[in-house]
């Protein structure tokens, strides 16, 4: 299996913010998907994959080539969609065809229209006029008309309804079916990663919290649920996101196998949202006691 | 090459039609409510600068970046772009001077130096990078009307010393270019030039 991409320790600051230490590679056939909440850094890493801001330090190789002195060939085999920064919708998807049509070297004319046939969008109706959903779909024909070894979508659903959203993913299920494909997917949805993604990079203030194969995370955590009289000191540091009412006590644990046989606790599988608000929440918590610490 | 070439296709793909149909439909209206050239030089040519960069492809797009093209391409084909449009700007003007049967004199000529003169004043924003779109169309409005202000002044005072008077109070009691407009005209062009620093000093670019 070759890589696709590799990030060698890259880093970015804008201001105070400070994307840092990026280190992951990326084989083909993956699903990657990207999480994490606002301002950690997930479209700002987009921004870098796509050669839109150069990295401060550090490297960035796409099919081993260096993507800074090899910015047209590298970005030919890219495939893009960008939630909000979408380009000439004052055009007809048709002349946006035509236009995009004189950058990339293999652009399939027969296979934009096949798509755009596919999902019903008028070639002749100008893109600003479109449904959010009909959008979407339409950029989705873009990336996958010049043949993309990497497809590259920053919050591509969001603002769309479940059908689409699940539509959307179907279809970059397909592509994936592809040899030599891969996926990188933002999302704040995780119902639209839980069920596809092998990968997940999860970002957290700027640097990278877990990179690795999704199954291993969500089974690394569980989720607890328990009597808060039964809990103890030692239990309660073992939960983090701990929600408590005067019957229920509920929270994640990144150490599941602790709470074997303990009485009056129920352990569950826990789902990849409730991981990662706990986590965030969790990070949030630290952060703060330190910031504290530190006056 | 082949990249700043598919860069002016697709500008011109996108808006040519529409620059150049507006480029006629606002000279023709102009002229036909009595316009004259001091008109179409204080105020359509900066207006149609500022029409210009509004419809080339918006810069604060970044999603422009991410096509395969190299940046110093992209940029280099938006100069081409500019020139282009206004060598028709010139055709056009010099066109319709001949059509009024009316010689272009001295005000043709300060065309050609404002032209220069704005393609010389956005070459600097685009080197470091494309300000957002709004910034860039009104910087460039602004620039070439102080631009066309100061150069008319300057060969009117050259040619013929006996006409300033005449060219500065023709200025001031413009209908369409009252002291007002210009002291806003420098506002804004301060404003988005901020504007545009800022964003280009965040290297959202």
């Amino acid at each position: 299996m070759s890589k696709i991409l590799e990030l060698n320790d890259v880093s970015i600051k804008y201001g105070d913010f400070v994307l840092g230490n990026i280190d992951f590679s990326l084989d083909e056939g993956i699903f990657l998907g990207v999480v994490g909440p606002n301002g950690a850094g997930k479209t700002t890493l987009i921004k870098l994959l796509l050669g839109i801001t150069p990295p401060g330090t550090g490297s960035i190789k796409l099919f081993g080539k260096e993507l800074s002195s090899n910015e047209a060939w590298c970005k030919n085999q890219i495939g893009f969609v960008l939630g909000e920064n979408r380009f000439w919708e004052t055009l007809a998807p048709k002349d946006l065809g035509s236009a995009l049509s004189l950058f990339y070297r293999d652009w399939d004319k027969a296979e934009y229209d096949s798509l755009l046939d596919r999902f019903e969008i008028s070639p002749k109706k100008k893109a600003s006029t479109l449904s959010t959903g009909m959008k979407t779909r339409l950029y989705l024909a873009t990336a996958l008309s010049h043949h993309a070894k990497l497809l590259i979508l920053d919050e591509p659903t969001s603002g769309l309804d479940p059908f689409v959203r699940r539509e959307v993913v179907s279809i970059l299920c397909e592509y994936l079916t592809k040899d030599g494909t891969s996926v990188i997917f933002s999302s704040h949805i995780t119902s639209d990663l839980d069920r596809n993604a092998d990968y997940l990079l999860f970002l957290l203030n700027g640097k990278n919290k877990y990179y690795g194969a999704l199954d291993t995370y969500i089974s690394s955590f569980a989720q607890v649920r328990s009597d808060p009289a039964s809990l103890d000191g030692a239990c309660r540091e073992k939960l983090i996101g701990l929600r408590e009412t005067a019957t229920v006590a509920e929270g994640i644990t990144a150490d599941p196998a602790f709470w074997d046989g303990r009485a009056n606790c129920v352990r569950e599988n826990a789902e990849l949202e409730d991981i990662l608000i706990a986590v965030t929440q969790e990070d949030r918590k630290t952060r703060a006691l330190k910031k504290a610490a530190g006056k | 090459m082949s990249e700043a070439f598919a860069v002016v296709r697709k500008d011109f793909s996108i808006c040519g039609k529409t620059i150049l149909m507006i480029m006629v439909v606002l000279t023709l209206a102009m002229r036909s409510m009595g316009a004259d050239d001091l008109f179409l030089v204080l105020l359509f040519i900066p207006v149609m600068s500022g029409i210009m960069c509004f419809f080339l492809d918006p810069p604060d797009s970044l999603a422009v970046f991410a096509l395969p093209v190299r940046r110093k391409f992209l940029v280099a084909g938006r100069y081409i772009s500019i020139a282009l449009v206004f060598f028709a700007s010139l055709v056009l003007y010099v066109f319709l001077a001949f059509w009024f049967r009316r010689s272009p004199d001295y005000r043709a000529l300060s065309f050609i130096c404002v032209a220069i003169v704005f393609c010389l004043s956005i070459m600097v924003p685009l080197y470091f990078g494309l300000p957002h779109k709004w910034a860039l169309g009104i910087t460039t409005v602004a620039i070439t009307m102080i631009a066309c202000i100061a150069l008319g002044f300057a060969i009117v005072l050259t040619k013929d010393p006996g006409q300033v008077p005449s060219f500065l109070a023709g200025i001031w009691n413009f209908p369409f270019f009252p002291p007002v407009s210009c002291l806003l005209a420098i506002a804004l062009y301060l404003g988005s030039l901020t504007v545009s620093l800022g964003i280009i000093s965040r290297k959202v670019l």
